[in-house]
């Protein structure tokens, strides 16, 4: 009998586990992919675009081949006066239930970035559906474009945009901005958010051709500019501690066939404030490492010639890095350098006392920048095949 | 004595690690960086310096009536019924410090894991679990302990060694750029958290040798403070410090982060489940501790009979305490330090000083 009780015990207790309560088949949830966002500036609703692979029409399967190159996503489009109005409206125009817990990139047109993304950050960061290490991305061009086509290799656009951390690894144009480097721009003293920009260079119809090209500078929540390829290098050059995979450099200031091309460059900045009768002044001190991936110039590669290129390659730097700090302080008039963080760090009573008035002070920063480059392999061979000593 | 349950110092050790470190691991980074910035770190070593007072003054109260808990030397101290109005209020203070922890897992839980469950289930099924351990004695809770640190220490360090990529050593600098003074504020809470040692005080008599109780708690409390100083500066180095203070859960938020070349993602819940079962034991810690109190108070020979009644006030207590998490969280980070140090401290010492100036302490049985 008491066995009998214990049972009864047991399976009433199984019937009110707390699990899975609003069960639902996998089938039935949609899981967008990319979040667009953009805002409609005449009655300043938001407007977003949610590309979804739903798992019931995932052709192909298994063994399924190349069936899988139809096209499996949808894009959906909601309308409302916040985000997540916004989102909802999409839920109604998708016929099935939506999860966001899949969001790898969350892209914004350049429309917003420049009305202010502070707006929307809140929605994302209190979400827990959404991750903070979603990629943050703005973009120039069209959002519907962008989410409804297909790009060439891929099947749909988030895979090549969730890969930019490995594009930036390889060539150093960009820098991943997950939501959470946003975020800690917004948060951490005397830094300001940069974020990837994204662009169709090519268009077919549907099928398109993304491209990274540099990053957006933000001021505070709104995009103050944006810095191009070049300028991203060196930027990243201050500022982070990704490899930039490739630089090209003119051998000679006339032609333009005779360049030297980088690869793996390393690269170690130390940002050092001073301050000075009260002023502030910046030393960079950039030591960078890099191996030889290609020249078209017939030179000795021995002591002198590793020498010279050093010496291009520094003087090249040194006034690439001038010139984004130039544009950072005159043009942008953000701090997008991290001046402010490290004069944070070294002397917190200083910026306590003028962190109101940073912007202002700094644009008239003086900085002095110091390179060191060391070549470190040449690769497979030394000289150039087609090089002859004595012959210059 | 009504239990006949016997814990080893080493045990004890372990679980005063447990009940400290279980919900001040989500909770503290918030509250501290809040306060203290990126300083916060220094906090913990704060609190766990008054656990220290907290501990020797307790351990020198206990040592004097060897064989008797806090709930019977009190009457012996300051007279029986002014005694019994003070274990009341204690009886009142660790039930709800009870519900508090409840409601702690049972927040975590609605808002991280199940968020459409409703509130009242979760705790309903949470504290039908615990009731059946707390049934079970002292031992059983002591043991199980063991067994589950081993599992926090494992996933703390799997976590810490998946974010190291994702930190950065330089967000904890300028150190102690506003003064010790905010620091001294953040260590309000920890304070509060650590101090919750006073507890040993009810169970100096079941451990096998009472004397070495001082020793094993001050190595347990040196030993948190240290893990929860590691504990908040995880957060600070992936997050800094200002975006720590406005997350709800700053340490699981970092765990949500961890991305290993996109193979190791979503691991919350490593680091969730070991989370749950010691709050969970920290929950059955305090939950035995009130039943004892209870059942001494009202002489009471078997503390068994208590526990499912005290379970149903928990249950309404934890529900009605609070509306929402900010509540909680406001009422652990400005209140809680203020409102239980008197209970963990100063009460404690206040018994310490009129003994010794009655003299009628050391070795006398009763």
């Amino acid at each position: 009998m008491k066995h009998y009780i214990k049972i009864t015990v047991l399976i009433l207790i199984i019937v009110f586990l707390t699990g899975c309560r609003d069960r639902m088949e996998i089938e039935n949830i949609t899981f967008p992919v990319a979040l667009g966002i953009d805002i409609n500036e005449a009655n300043g609703k938001i407007k977003i675009y949610a590309q979804v692979t739903s798992t019931s029409f995932q052709g192909g399967g298994p063994g399924g081949g190349p069936a899988q190159a139809a096209k499996n996503f949808k894009v959906v489009e909601g309308e409302g006066d916040s985000l997540f109005e916004a989102m909802y409206t999409a839920v109604d125009h998708s016929e099935q239930y939506i999860s966001w817990k899949h969001v790898v990139a969350v892209i914004v047109t350049e429309k917003l970035a420049r009305h202010g993304l502070g707006q929307i950050m809140d929605l994302l960061s209190r979400f827990e559906e959404i991750r903070m290490n979603s990629y943050l991305i703005v973009t120039d061009v069209d959002l519907k474009d962008l989410l409804d086509s297909t790009p060439e290799v891929e099947i749909s656009v988030p895979t090549p945009l969730a890969s930019i951390q490995m594009i930036s690894q390889q060539n150093g144009n960009t820098e991943a901005a997950t939501l959470r480097d946003y975020y800690m721009s917004n948060f951490c003293e005397g830094r300001e958010p940069v974020i990837p920009r994204v662009t169709i260079f090519e268009k077919h119809g549907k099928d398109i051709k993304l491209d990274y090209i540099g990053i957006g500078a933000f001021k505070k929540d709104r995009l103050a500019g944006w810095l191009d390829e070049d300028e991203t290098k060196r930027l990243l050059i201050l500022t982070s501690s990704v490899n930039i995979g490739s630089m090209t450099i003119p051998y000679t200031d006339d032609s333009r066939n005779k360049v030297i091309t980088l690869k793996d460059l390393t690269y170690e900045t130390k940002i050092i404030p001073l301050i000075q009768e009260n002023r502030v002044v910046v030393k960079v001190k950039t030591r960078v490492e890099y191996n030889l991936a290609e020249t078209t110039v017939l030179m000795p590669i021995d002591d002198e010639g590793i020498k010279k290129i050093n010496s291009l390659v520094q003087s090249n730097i040194k006034t690439g890095i001038e010139a984004v700090i130039r544009k950072a302080q005159k043009d942008l008039k953000t701090d997008i350098l991290r001046f402010g963080e490290k004069i944070y760090m070294k002397y917190p009573g200083y910026w306590k006392e003028n962190k109101e008035h940073w912007p202002e002070i700094f644009p008239n920063i003086e900085a002095s920048v110091e390179v060191d480059a060391n070549l470190r392999l040449t690769g497979e061979i030394t000289q150039n095949l087609l090089y002859k000593p004595g012959k210059d | 004595m009504l239990e006949k349950g016997v814990i080893s110092g080493r045990q004890l050790l372990l679980l005063i690690f447990t009940f400290v470190i279980a919900s001040a691991t989500l909770y503290l980074p918030a509250l501290t960086t809040g306060y203290a910035g990126q300083d916060a770190w220094i906090s913990a070593f704060i609190g766990g310096f008054v656990g220290i007072i907290v501990v020797f003054v307790v351990t020198a109260l206990g040592l004097r009536y060897p064989q008797k808990n806090f709930t019977e030397y009190t009457e012996l101290i300051i007279g029986k019924w002014p005694g019994k109005i003070l274990i009341l209020l204690y009886i009142l203070f660790y039930l709800h410090l009870t519900a508090i922890v409840i409601r702690e897992v049972t927040t975590t839980v609605h808002g991280t894991l199940l968020p459409k469950s409703p509130l009242e289930g979760i705790t309903f099924i949470i504290l039908l679990t615990i009731a059946y351990v707390v049934k079970k004695g002292l031992e059983v809770i002591a043991r199980i302990n063991v067994i589950n640190l081993i599992t926090i220490y494992i996933a703390l360090f799997t976590v810490f060694l998946l974010l190291l990529k994702d930190m950065d050593i330089h967000l904890l600098t300028p150190v102690l750029s506003n003064g010790i003074i905010p620091v001294i504020k953040a260590s309000a809470a920890p304070a509060g958290w650590f101090s919750e040692v006073v507890s040993i005080a009810f169970l100096i008599p079941f451990v096998n040798k009472p004397e070495e109780v001082r020793i094993n708690a001050i190595i347990s409390l040196l030993w948190t403070s240290l893990t929860l100083a590691i504990i908040t500066t995880i957060p600070i180095m992936v997050f800094g410090a200002k975006l720590t203070s406005h997350l709800s859960f700053p340490i699981l938020e970092a765990v949500r982060i961890i991305n290993v070349s996109g193979y190791i993602q979503r691991v919350e819940i490593i680091f969730l489940i070991p989370w749950l079962i010691a709050t969970f034991l920290k929950i059955c810690f305090f939950y035995y501790i009130s039943v004892l109190i209870i059942s001494q108070w009202f002489k009471m020979r078997n503390i068994k009979t208590l526990v499912l009644p005290v379970g149903a006030i928990l249950l309404t207590m934890s529900l009605a305490f609070f509306r929402n998490n900010i509540e909680l969280g406001e009422f652990l980070s400005k209140v809680w330090g203020l409102y239980s140090l008197p209970f963990e401290l100063a009460v404690p010492t206040f018994l310490l000083i009129i003994d010794s100036l009655r003299k009628k302490g050391s070795g006398r049985m009763c």
